[in-house]
């Protein structure tokens, strides 16, 4: 480990091992969508030492964006979010490896297979669904990070499917039709984004996680924050 | 005939999307241009925001307009109003 690295993250150090924060460095690390769940996660994993990185999104960053999303300042607005996401990350750790690429659809599904785990940052279930189904074929684990409103959801997908977990329509059509955007605060963004890239860790490192169809639930403006339910 | 479409937004609820293909919008002409049809709300250099025919619009450099709390059909009217506008105005380029 270079001087420089283990020197930024000497405080990982006692939460994690040695051979874990090798592991986390080595690992290939896909995220989809660079908003609101997205951007924290990618925050978080900078900060765990991550350096391997393959990130899509098609958006450019809008003011709509600002309630919620960390990479969204005033000087970036209107230019496209993986850009601002490789910028960040330069600035966060300059050693870190960012493949960028667009919309995630069924012709760039495959670039999944050079990643070890892939972490849903998207706010559609359209897209989602494509994510997920990518994930299955290429048996990579799918992290489910979602926040609507003040509440959220996350969990891993490894072999209970997505579609049943959330008792979707079989049909493109109907999918569609699931195509909705909501309220959402801060807090729910920031917390799925942090747990997800948690989750994720925990996955890599062969740790406990919350495994589908059992799902971590939150609703950050509840006394009570988190609790655990079954998915399906 | 410049080529656009319009695409609903993930924003919020009710949002249209008026997107370019391949063409930028020049956010002075723009600010001129759209202040014969609405009134302006707000000016930076990289945003327009107004209010036109009841709506807030955004307006962005990259070649793309939000239209809020609207409709799929009044959408779709407003946006050829806005590119016509836009494209009168020599806005887009």
């Amino acid at each position: 480990m270079s001087e420089l690295y283990s020197e930024k993250f000497f405080r990982n150090t006692g939460t994690l091992g040695p051979q874990e924060q090798k592991k986390l460095r080595e690992t290939a690390f896909c995220l989809v969508g660079m908003g609101g769940t997205g951007g924290f996660c990618l925050e978080n994993l900078l900060r765990l030492g991550c350096e391997n990185f393959q990130i899509y999104d098609a958006d450019r960053f809008e003011l709509t964006n600002f309630n919620r999303q960390i990479l969204a300042t005033e000087k970036v607005v209107d230019i496209a979010k993986v850009d601002v996401a490789v910028r960040r990350a330069s600035e966060v750790n300059s050693s870190a490896r960012i493949r960028k690429l667009g919309k995630f659809n069924s012709g760039s599904s495959a670039n999944i297979k050079n990643c070890d785990i892939v972490i849903d940052g998207t706010d559609n279930l359209p897209s989602r669904v494509e994510i997920a189904r990518a994930c299955e074929k290429y048996k990579k684990p799918y992290v489910f990070c979602s926040a609507s409103s003040s509440r959220g959801i996350v969990t891993i997908f490894t072999n209970y499917r997505f579609e049943t977990a959330f008792q979707l329509p079989t049909d493109e059509k109907e999918l569609q039709k699931h195509k909705s955007c909501s309220s959402i605060v801060c807090p729910a963004a920031s917390l799925a984004g942090t747990l997800g890239a948690a989750q994720a860790v925990n996955y890599v490192l062969g740790k406990p996680y919350a495994k589908a169809p059992d799902a971590i639930f939150f609703d950050t403006f509840r006394k009570d924050v988190f609790w655990r339910s079954r998915l399906g | 005939m410049i080529e656009y479409n319009i695409v609903d937004s993930c924003t919020s609820t009710n949002s249209y999307e008026v997107k370019f293909k391949n063409k930028k919008i020049n956010l002075k002409k723009a600010q001129a241009a759209l202040s014969k049809i609405g009134e302006s709300a707000a000016e930076t250099p990289v945003v327009l925001l107004f209010k036109i025919k009841g709506h807030a619009v955004s307006v962005y450099a990259s070649g793309r307009m939000l239209i809020k709390n609207i409709e799929k059909t009044d959408a779709e009217a407003l946006g050829k109003e806005l590119v016509s506008a836009l494209n009168s105005g020599g806005a887009v380029k």
